[in-house]
C-alpha cells in the first residue's frame, strides 16, 4: 500500500498564544474491491467485437513513478564469491523482491566506499556481474546512499522482465533499509469511443512473503490519461490521479469496461497488454456542485469511475461509492484531495431514479481551525473545497506559507504566518 | 507576540490560490477566554507563601525576587536564537527557576546531617515546586504533548541541578569559594547531562557499527552543551544572590555542608619583653 505523508500549515505563538499544526496524513489506499490479483491476469486473450486491446511497451523515464520499500535480509557470513573487501562497514544480504527465491537478489553494500554490488544473475557470485556494480551518487552522507540507473531483472508469470530503479540504502541504526524509486512502467495507446488514451501499468514488484503467486503487475496502478498528456511526468503520489488503482471494472469517458490485463510472452520476455471490453450497465445521475475539477475518481463502487472535467451532471453506474479523489486545475494552479481510507457512513449512493449530489470541488477557501491548548491558542490551516473536503496545493511554495490575521471589533490585533510541520 | 485580548475574535487565513479561490478565507469566529489569573500567579503565590515561613521573615529573604525576576524576564523576552520547536524550553526554565527559589527559601528545612538525605530533600523540593509551576503554565493540561515535552526536559534538568548542587558542595566543602563553586557547578551540570544522554548516543554508535560521522558527534555534543549552558544560566542568578547576600550565602553554605571559614589562627606572640 502506498503511503504518502503531507504536512499542513500552522502557527505557534510564545507566551499566551501557541499555534501548532495538525499533520494531515493522506494515505493512497487501494480500493477494497476490484483490485486485481495475480490470478486475475489472463494468459491468453479471446477478443470479441467490442473489445479493444492495448499492447504495452516497456518505458523508462528520468523521474520516479513510484517508490517501494524493499524487504532485505542481512547476513554476516560472506557469499562464496565477493568483491575485494575494503575498509569500513560492509552490509551484505538478500533483497527480497518477491515471495519466491527466484526474484531474490544477493547484494553487498560497501558503505564507506559508496559501492553496491548486485548479484544480477543470481548465482551467489558477486564478482561476475559487471553490470551489477554501482557507485553512490554522492560521497556523503555514508548513512544514506543512492545508486542510480539499476536495471533489475525479474522473473514473472509472463516471462522475463525488468525494472529500472534508483536504489536507496540507508543505515542509521540497528538495521539497514532499502527502497526503490522506480523509473519504469508499461504503457500503450488505446482508442475508446474515438478518443485516444495513454494506458499503462505501474508495476508493484514487491509482494509480501506470504503470497505464493507473483506477478509484476499485482496490486499495480493503472495509468490512464488522455493521449495528449503522455509526455507529462507523473507519479502515483503527485495528486494528479493519472494513475489509479488497477481495477477489472472501469468506467471512463461515459462508458463502462471490463478491463483484463493480458500477460503474454515474446521470445521469453514479458509483453503485457490491456483488454477493454465495453459493458452495458445501468446508469444514474450524479450532480457535482464544485468547479475546476480536472479529474474525479470514485473508488469502492461497482466500477472504478474516472471522470475528466465532468459537467455539472454526469451519468455513472448505479451503486454505492467511497468518497472521491479529486484533482482541481485551472490556469496552471492545481490542488488535490485524496480521500484516503473509505469512511463508513460517508458513501455516495447513485441510483437510476433520483440524482445524487456530490459536493466536491472548487472554489477553494482558506480556512483555519482554532483550538485552545492550555494557555495557548492553536491555529491550524486548512484548504477546504465546496463540500468541506480538505485539499492540498499541488505545488505549494514553502517560502510563501499561508498567513493569518486576528481581529477584534474589526481591529487587527495580531497576524503572522503558519509554520509547516 | 502575546495575545492579551480576550473576547470574540475573528480569524482570517489567507494564501494565494490563483483562480481556484479567493486569497482571503472566510472569517472564523472564536471566543478566546484569557487564561485564568490563578495559574499565572501560582508561582508567585508559592514564593510569597514560602516567604511567610518563620526562617524567611526578614528583609534579606525578599531578595529572592531578584533572580526569579531575572529568569522570568528572560523567558518573556527570549533571545532570537532558539531553534524552531524548542520554545518549550522557556517553560522549563521558568519552572526550574521557581523550584530553585523554593529550595533557596526552604534550605533550612532541607538540610540534613546525611548528605544523601539532603540530596533527596533538595531533589524532592526542586521537583515538586518545578512541576507545580510547569503544570500551572501549561494550564493543567496534563495530557498535552507540550506538557510531556516540558515534563521530560524539566525532569532531567531538576535531577542535574540537584546532583550538581550536592556534588559541588562536596567538592567545595572545605572552603567556600564562590568562583570555584560556580565553575564546579558548570562542570558538574555538563557531566550529569552527559551521563544521562550519552547512553542513547552510545547505543546509536554501537548500532551503526562504530562508524559515526563527525556531523553526528557535533549534532549530539553541541545540543548537550547548549542545554547545559541554559541550565547553568537558570542557576547562576541564584548563585550570584548567594554570593551577594549574607542571608542566602549562609543558607547555601549550610545546605551544601560547606564548613564555615575559620578565623585565621592567631599565633601567640612570643613572650618577649620589650626593652626600651
Amino acid at each position: 500500500m502506498a503511503k504518502r505523508k503531507t504536512g499542513c500549515w500552522s502557527r505557534r505563538w510564545l507566551g499566551n498564544v501557541r499555534a501548532a499544526c495538525l499533520t494531515s496524513t493522506l494515505i493512497a489506499g487501494l480500493c477494497s474491491g476490484q483490485v486485481l490479483r495475480a490470478a486475475d491476469f489472463a494468459l491468453s486473450s479471446s477478443p470479441s467485437a467490442n473489445t479493444t486491446t492495448a499492447s504495452l511497451e516497456y518505458q523508462e523515464t528520468d523521474y520516479s513513478v513510484v517508490n517501494w520499500s524493499v524487504s532485505l535480509t542481512t547476513q554476516t557470513i560472506p557469499f562464496k564469491k565477493e568483491p575485494v573487501a575494503v575498509s569500513g562497514k560492509i552490509v551484505r544480504g538478500i533483497l527480497n523482491f518477491g515471495g519466491d527465491a527466484s526474484n531474490s537478489m544477493a547484494f553487498v553494500w560497501q558503505r564507506d566506499a559508496g559501492k553496491l554490488f548486485l548479484d544480477l544473475n543470481r548465482n551467489q557470485d558477486l564478482t561476475d556481474d559487471p553490470a551489477g556494480v554501482f557507485s553512490s551518487r554522492a560521497a556523503k552522507p555514508v548513512n544514506y546512499q543512492t545508486f542510480t540507473n539499476v536495471h533489475l531483472p525479474l522473473n514473472t508469470a509472463a516471462g522475463k522482465g525488468q525494472v529500472l530503479a534508483d536504489i536507496n540504502f540507508s543505515d542509521y541504526g540497528s538495521r539497514p533499509n532499502c527502497s526503490l524509486a522506480v523509473r519504469s512502467f508499461w504503457q500503450g495507446k488505446v482508442t475508446l469511443q474515438g478518443r485516444d488514451w495513454q494506458v499503462g501499468i505501474v508495476q508493484k514488484i514487491i509482494v509480501q512473503n506470504n503470497l505464493k503467486q507473483i506477478s509484476p503487475f499485482e496490486n499495480g496502478q493503472l495509468l490512464l490519461r488522455p493521449w495528449e498528456k503522455r509526455s507529462q511526468p507523473f507519479n502515483t503520489y503527485d495528486g494528479s490521479f493519472a494513475a489509479v488503482p488497477l481495477s477489472r471494472k472501469l468506467f471512463v469517458d461515459g462508458h463502462a469496461y471490463q478491463l483484463v490485463p493480458v500477460a503474454s510472452s515474446q521470445n521469453g520476455a514479458a509483453r503485457p497488454a490491456l483488454q477493454f471490453t465495453e459493458q452495458s450497465v445501468t446508469l444514474g445521475e450524479l450532480k457535482i456542485t464544485g468547479k475546476f475539477i480536472q479529474r474525479l475518481v470514485l473508488p469502492g463502487g461497482p466500477y472504478l469511475v474516472v471522470l475528466d472535467q465532468p459537467a455539472g451532471i454526469v451519468r455513472i453506474p448505479t451503486g454505492s461509492y467511497n468518497q472521491p479523489n479529486v484533482r482541481l486545475e485551472q490556469n496552471g494552479t492545481g490542488a488535490f484531495c485524496n480521500s484516503g481510507q473509505p469512511q463508513a457512513g460517508r458513501r455516495i449512493a447513485v441510483d437510476d431514479k433520483t440524482p445524487a449530489v456530490l459536493n466536491v470541488g472548487g472554489p477553494l477557501t482558506n480556512s483555519v481551525n482554532a483550538s485552545r491548548h492550555g494557555q495557548d491558542l492553536r491555529l491550524d490551516y486548512r484548504l477546504v473545497g465546496a463540500g468541506g473536503e480538505t485539499y492540498q496545493l499541488a505545488n505549494q511554495n514553502r517560502s510563501q506559507p499561508p498567513e493569518f490575521a486576528i481581529y477584534k471589533n474589526d481591529k487587527k490585533i495580531a497576524s503572522g504566518k503558519f509554520e509547516f510541520g | 507576540m502575546p495575545l492579551i485580548a480576550g473576547g470574540k475574535l475573528t480569524i482570517v487565513a489567507s494564501s494565494d490560490l490563483g483562480v481556484l479561490g479567493s486569497r482571503d478565507g472566510s472569517p472564523i469566529a472564536y471566543n478566546w477566554v484569557l487564561p485564568g489569573v490563578a495559574p499565572l500567579l501560582l508561582p508567585w503565590l508559592i514564593i510569597l507563601g514560602l516567604l511567610t515561613l518563620k526562617p524567611n521573615r526578614c528583609a534579606g529573604a525578599w531578595l529572592i525576587w531578584l533572580p526569579l525576576g531575572c529568569v522570568f524576564a528572560l523567558t518573556l523576552a527570549p533571545p532570537p536564537i532558539l531553534p524552531a520547536g524548542t520554545n518549550f524550553f522557556l517553560d522549563v526554565i521558568a519552572a526550574l527557576a521557581v523550584g530553585l527559589a523554593a529550595v533557596w527559601l526552604l534550605s533550612n528545612y532541607l538540610r540534613r546531617q546525611n548528605q544523601f538525605v539532603t540530596f533527596l530533600c533538595v531533589l524532592l523540593a526542586l521537583a515538586g515546586f518545578s512541576v507545580l509551576a510547569a503544570v500551572a503554565r501549561q494550564g493543567w493540561n496534563l495530557m498535552a504533548i507540550e506538557t510531556l515535552q516540558v515534563g521530560i526536559v524539566l525532569g532531567v534538568a531538576v535531577l542535574a541541578s540537584a546532583v550538581a548542587l550536592i556534588l559541588g558542595g562536596l567538592i567545595c566543602r572545605s572552603r567556600y569559594r564562590p568562583l570555584g563553586l560556580y565553575l564546579w557547578l558548570f562542570l558538574l551540570l555538563a557531566g550529569v547531562w552527559l551521563v544521562i544522554t550519552v547512553p542513547f548516543f552510545l547505543f546509536a554508535v554501537m548500532a551503526s557499527g562504530g562508524n559515526i560521522p563527525w556531523s553526528s558527534w557535533s549534532g549530539f555534543f553541541i545540543p548537550v552543551f547548549a542545554v547545559t549552558t541554559v541550565n547553568y544560566a537558570t542557576l547562576l542568578p541564584f548563585l550570584i544572590l548567594s554570593s551577594a547576600s549574607p542571608f542566602f550565602r549562609e543558607r547555601l553554605k549550610a545546605l551544601l555542608h560547606v564548613k564555615p571559614e575559620t578565623p585565621p589562627v592567631m599565633a601567640p606572640l612570643p613572650d618577649a619583653s620589650l626593652k626600651t
